[in-house]
């Protein structure tokens, strides 16, 4: 009966567990795209005051991130210094790709990545500014949708979770 | 294929970099210039004269069959010598060119965008030139000692036609002196001299040595009279009265000056009319008239000095 009580509670546990880690996702997209809006506040900040060069803006940057968009924005910052003529849309694609299953955004938050670096660097100072602030703006929107998806996902998740382990309880029972 | 000239490699695409990788290793350090022109052969200049790249990086001096570059390998070059940053060369795009890593100075023409009276970038870019650093250590060996005597510097005025070598001599002559303990500023208003990449001096200049690059000279130099107390300043091509007259600043107090202008002899740069006030008892105390040897770095210089009275 112990035994019994013990298996239950495991289960209940697990499941609920599972809905947790699966809300988390959706908390760690709203976390992520924010941290997004600060690289862009900074990356601003770098290219119109501080003047200084993309590798060594995205390395200062990276500082102050939390991974995994400090090890994106790393990643860059190295392969533009040793490859001078790396392609940056091409750069960013494969840092994204390789840190793909640690970061936890959507498809359409990527693509603004995308198309965010497509110009990157290509600009004098205005340019730069604009594109930027594009992004930004875009990230605004995405993550007010991922915030709204949280609240509803987050909620959702960690209930179904739990009550699958009530059903699997009582199936068991 | 010297460190120095592989380091140009880094900033050309793939198959260019294989292409000049065996160039450079036929021609050596004789060659002083890369020009790439937007649908036009791919030509070098090296100490024996102008060839053509062809495909397999070997030279000739026929332009058929040779590299023609394109505006994508173009654009790829121009965006990595600006460390794909545009927006930070802006300053160094206006005046038309770009210092790399290693001192190479990297020229560029095409269509400007102009705003107001004043280039602000390049629309569309047709030809860049790669100038090859060229550093010659001792370079200034035979005129050291006329300009360093034991009782301190001789302040001087160093006279060639162009490409004489008054701005090799003039480096070489900082690192001299500087490396002796002498507190050495140099104006360096094209940034050839000390080459500064991310503010590291990319030619020796000497432990002593401090350098303002990209100002106006006569500006340069003030400045750096207020805040490095210099013993020595250092400036190229002297060409106008501002320069003069900041340079009669820097004698009036007390600093020893080594500067450089064009010219072809000591008497046409005597009748100078605004070079005039600065061969006085304070100023410069001898013209040295440069004189080469030889092609290249191998060239050896020396000097014809001239005493003011």
């Amino acid at each position: 009966m112990f035994l019994y009580i013990l298996a239950c509670f495991v289960i209940l546990l697990g499941c609920g567990m599972l809905g947790v880690v699966l809300s988390g996702k959706f908390k760690e997209r709203v976390s992520q795209l924010s941290q997004l809006q600060n690289v862009m506040t900074q990356l601003e900040f770098d290219i119109d005051f501080l003047n200084i060069t993309l590798d060594e803006s995205f390395e200062r940057i990276s500082r102050n991130v939390e991974s995994p968009l400090k090890n994106v924005l790393l990643y860059i910052s190295d392969r533009l210094k040793k490859n001078p003529v790396a392609d940056m849309q091409r750069l960013w694609s494969r840092a994204i790709t390789k840190y793909q299953y640690d970061l936890a955004l959507s498809k359409e938050d990527i693509d603004i990545l995308i198309d965010f670096s497509k110009t990157l660097g290509e600009g004098n100072r205005e340019k730069e500014k604009n594109n930027i602030k594009l992004a930004d703006m875009r990230l605004k929107m995405a993550l007010d949708r991922a915030r709204s998806e949280a609240d509803k996902n987050v909620k959702m998740y960690r209930g179904l979770g739990f009550l699958a382990g009530v059903f699997i309880v009582i199936v068991l029972l | 294929m010297n460190k120095r000239t592989a380091e140009i490699l880094n900033y050309l695409p793939e198959h260019m970099r294989r292409m000049l990788c065996r160039t450079f290793e036929l021609t050596g350090d004789t060659i002083y210039e890369i020009r790439i022109r937007n649908k036009l052969p791919l030509i070098i200049g090296t100490e024996s004269g102008n060839f053509s790249v062809l495909p397999d990086g070997k030279i000739s001096p026929a332009v058929g069959g040779a590299y023609i570059p394109d505006s994508a390998d173009i654009q790829k070059i121009f965006r990595a010598v600006c460390e794909n940053s545009v927006y930070a060369f802006s300053e160094d795009i206006r005046q038309g060119f770009v210092t790399i890593k290693g001192g190479h100075r990297v020229g560029i023409t095409g269509r400007v965008c102009v705003s107001g009276n004043r280039i602000e970038t390049f629309k569309e870019i047709s030809s860049l030139n790669i100038r090859v650093a060229q550093e010659v250590l001792g370079a200034a060996n035979l005129i050291v000692n006329d300009i360093l005597k034991e009782t301190g510097i001789t302040n001087t005025l160093i006279v060639s036609p162009p490409m004489g070598g008054k701005t090799t001599v003039l480096r070489d002559l900082a690192r001299q002196i500087s490396d002796k303990g002498i507190k050495t500023a140099i104006a360096d208003e094209r940034g050839e001299i000390a080459a500064l990449f991310r503010g590291v001096p990319q030619n020796n200049v000497g432990v002593q040595t401090d350098v303002i690059e990209n100002a106006p000279k006569a500006e340069a130099a003030l400045m750096l009279l207020r805040t490095m107390s210099p013993q020595l300043v250092i400036t190229d091509e002297i060409s106008g009265r501002a320069d003069a007259e900041a340079l009669r600043q820097c004698f009036g107090m007390g600093v020893s000056v080594i500067a450089s202008t064009h010219g072809e002899d000591a008497e046409e740069v005597l009748s100078r009319e605004f070079l005039k006030p600065l061969f006085d008892k304070t100023g410069f105390r001898q013209i040295i008239v440069l004189k080469k040897e030889g092609r290249g770095i191998n060239s050896e210089i020396f000097g014809e000095v001239r005493v003011v009275d």
